[in-house]
């Protein structure tokens, strides 16, 4: 009698534990994992993965999880750990990431991956969605009013690593320059780091020294360089900056942000994988109401450069305006 | 032309700062025996207490001495591990390296409830010195800097004059040698090397003051981005004396200095990335001893076991 009764409760118990991994199964599209490269309180790349992850928790109604600070050598054993826990939808905030996200994905197909990158992959992976960022078009749009403010005609950039990205954005400022004041030089430093700021301060001086007068900023923790820098200078010197609006940290020089919403970019990639299609190209969008737009108005600009900038920048949206992707080096003619 | 000239030369000497100061540092841990490879530790460590210090008094100067606090208590750590623990020094170094990492990211967390960056503090400001600044190219150069580079090249002359010019620089430099020796002559071998890790800490920590309140107003995660390893570099290529680690600091400095000119005026017929790779191949050859040979203390690294 006790042995049936244990058989019972043994065959119950196992029926249960179906059920539930059953039920844990179906329900793992709906548990969503984030890995970042650095901090989710940099204020800047990281800040805005963050705050898209709260809003699908808080909008889409999916449970996420996220690791923080994630190094590119283990950035494989996390994305599997999720994928073993049974998230669905695991998305790699940060290029970085890539290769190893291309590597774990075919080992788990009922998880979805969601990548950052600059151009479509050379192979096709079942469970892969790519958000292309196109960097390049706000920095036209950047390029365009650096040649509309400068008093010296001498434009500076200040990026981290030459990287496809990195290039394309060197590029559509080239670009921009040449159609919107030909007479502009144009100079370019990679430091080597996004995030080293007496290095980014270096270079800015550099710059400066040369007679710059509006730098655009590539880089992201390296931005409190350029900021001393520009504070220091004997004249006014102009900057802009990425993905977050930093304005507070040097209002006499900042003039506008070249921000980021991932939130749109996000959100349509979650409603393909909810439809069942699990590999696809979302290209990042420029204008006011996409995942890249320009903080309006302007800041320490005329009101006639801040109308002209954001008339571009809607042609640029509109497609109006063909801005190239070209991401290999630049070869500059002055 | 003359303008780029001047701000290369002007970008050099400021930049070099923080190296010649945790080589210094450097030199006087390694003439005693005692490799100390934390200086990269400590300076993060004292560049945030330096922000913290300066943050929390609204006094820029009290922030140093916090800085140099902390950095001679790192450094007590890591003289208490290695010369009374006979710990392996590189493990210990390296220990307090990532123990830096972790504890300014967390520090960081706490006091300001977010992460990557403080918000910005009062500097030191910047120091003019009246007739040098009147002097055509060289008061454009040394005339007004941040005080740090004038403390920096002060404290060179003096390391120099105590290292080789007192008895107590001798002491330092026998227990570095032959400890044995020493100790038979009665130069209490322990507490020589403690003093002299503990002067590390007091290098490493204005070097970390120089970065977060000299050079910048802002303490920002992992900011030292392996300055303390090119200070390492440097005190070898300066063959561990106080003038040669002020030359070869200088030297990286320049060499990072010129390749961010070399890429402003677009000499792009040298690929960037090789004038990127020029501070760290220096250190390189540096390090392995290309650039004329280095011969260390001889007991260096060697914990010191009284027979």
């Amino acid at each position: 009698m006790i042995k049936t009764r244990f058989t019972m409760i043994f065959t119950l118990s196992l029926l249960l534990i179906f059920v539930v991994g059953a039920f844990t199964i179906h329900a793992a599209d709906e548990r969503m994992a984030v890995i970042f490269p650095g901090s989710i309180q940099d204020a800047d790349y990281n800040a805005t993965g963050y705050i898209t992850m709260q809003e699908i928790k808080e909008e889409l109604d999916i449970d996420v999880a996220f690791s923080e600070k994630v190094a590119v050598p283990d950035a494989a054993r996390a994305l599997s750990e999720y994928a073993e826990s049974g998230f669905g939808i695991i998305w790699a905030h940060g290029a970085q990431f890539n290769q190893a996200v291309l590597e774990v994905a075919p080992d788990y197909p009922e998880a979805t991956f969601i990548i950052e990158g600059d151009a479509k992959l050379k192979d096709d992976y079942s469970n892969v969605i790519l958000l292309e960022r196109n960097y390049y078009l706000g920095f036209y749009v950047l390029g365009a009013l650096a040649a509309k403010t400068t008093e010296t005609n001498q434009i500076g950039y200040v990026g981290g690593l030459q990287l496809p990205f990195t290039y394309a954005e060197i590029n559509a400022i080239d670009q921009a320059l040449n159609e919107y004041n030909p007479d502009a030089e144009f100079h370019y430093i990679y430091v080597g780091d996004f995030n080293d700021p007496l290095k980014t301060r270096q270079a800015a001086e550099s710059l400066i020294s040369k007679g710059v007068d509006f730098i655009i900023s590539g880089v992201n923790l390296g931005n409190y360089g350029l900021f001393k820098a520009v504070q220091n200078a004997e004249r006014q010197v102009y900057v802009t900056t990425t993905y977050t609006d930093k304005n507070h940290l040097a209002p006499e020089h900042h003039v506008t942000s070249d921000l980021f919403r991932y939130k749109r970019p996000v959100f349509q990639a979650i409603e393909y994988i909810r439809n069942g299609t699990t590999s696809a190209f979302i290209p990042m969008e420029f204008g006011a109401d996409a995942g890249r737009y320009l903080k309006f108005p302007l800041d320490n600009v005329s009101e006639e450069i801040n109308q002209e900038i954001k008339a571009i920048a809607e042609k640029v949206a509109s497609g109006e305006i063909k801005v190239e992707k070209k991401l290999d080096g630049l070869n500059l003619e002055n | 032309m003359l303008n780029s000239m001047i701000a290369l030369l002007n970008t050099t000497l400021r930049m070099a700062t923080p190296l010649i100061l945790a080589a210094l540092g450097g030199v006087f841990t390694e003439r005693s025996g005692v490799i100390n490879i934390a200086l990269e530790g400590i300076m993060l460590i004292s560049a945030f207490m330096a922000m913290a210090g300066s943050y929390l008094t609204g006094n820029p100067w009290l922030g140093v001495l916090t800085a140099i606090i902390f950095g001679i208590l790192v450094s007590l750590i890591h003289a208490i591990l290695s010369i009374s623990l006979k710990a392996d020094q590189i493990v210990s170094g390296t220990a307090i390296n990532i123990f830096a990492t972790g504890l300014t990211a967390f520090l960081l967390r706490v006091m300001f409830e977010s992460a990557g960056q403080s918000p910005s503090v009062t500097d030191v400001g910047t120091w003019t010195i009246p007739i040098i600044n009147d002097i055509p190219i060289i008061g454009d150069v040394l005339g007004e800097q941040i005080p740090f580079v004038y403390i920096a090249l002060i404290l060179v002359a003096i390391s120099y004059w105590v290292l080789f010019k007192t008895p107590f620089g001798l002491r330092i430099r026998a227990v570095g040698e032959h400890p044995a020796a020493a100790d038979s002559v009665g130069i209490n071998v322990i507490k020589t090397r403690y003093i002299a890790v503990l002067i590390s800490g007091f290098f490493a920590g204005l070097a970390g003051a120089s970065i977060s309140i000299g050079l910048l107003d802002v303490f920002v995660e992992n900011m030292t981005s392996g300055r303390g390893f090119i200070a390492l570099a440097a005190m070898i290529f300066g063959r561990w004396t106080p003038q040669g680690a002020l030359l070869a600091a200088l030297l990286f400095g320049f060499a990072d200095a010129l390749q961010m000119l070399a890429q402003s005026i677009g000499l792009d017929f040298i690929p960037r990335q090789f004038l990127l790779m020029l501070p760290y191949v220096l250190t390189i050859l540096a390090l392995t001893g290309v650039i004329g040979s280095s011969e260390p203390p001889a007991a260096s690294g060697e914990p010191y076991e009284k027979e």
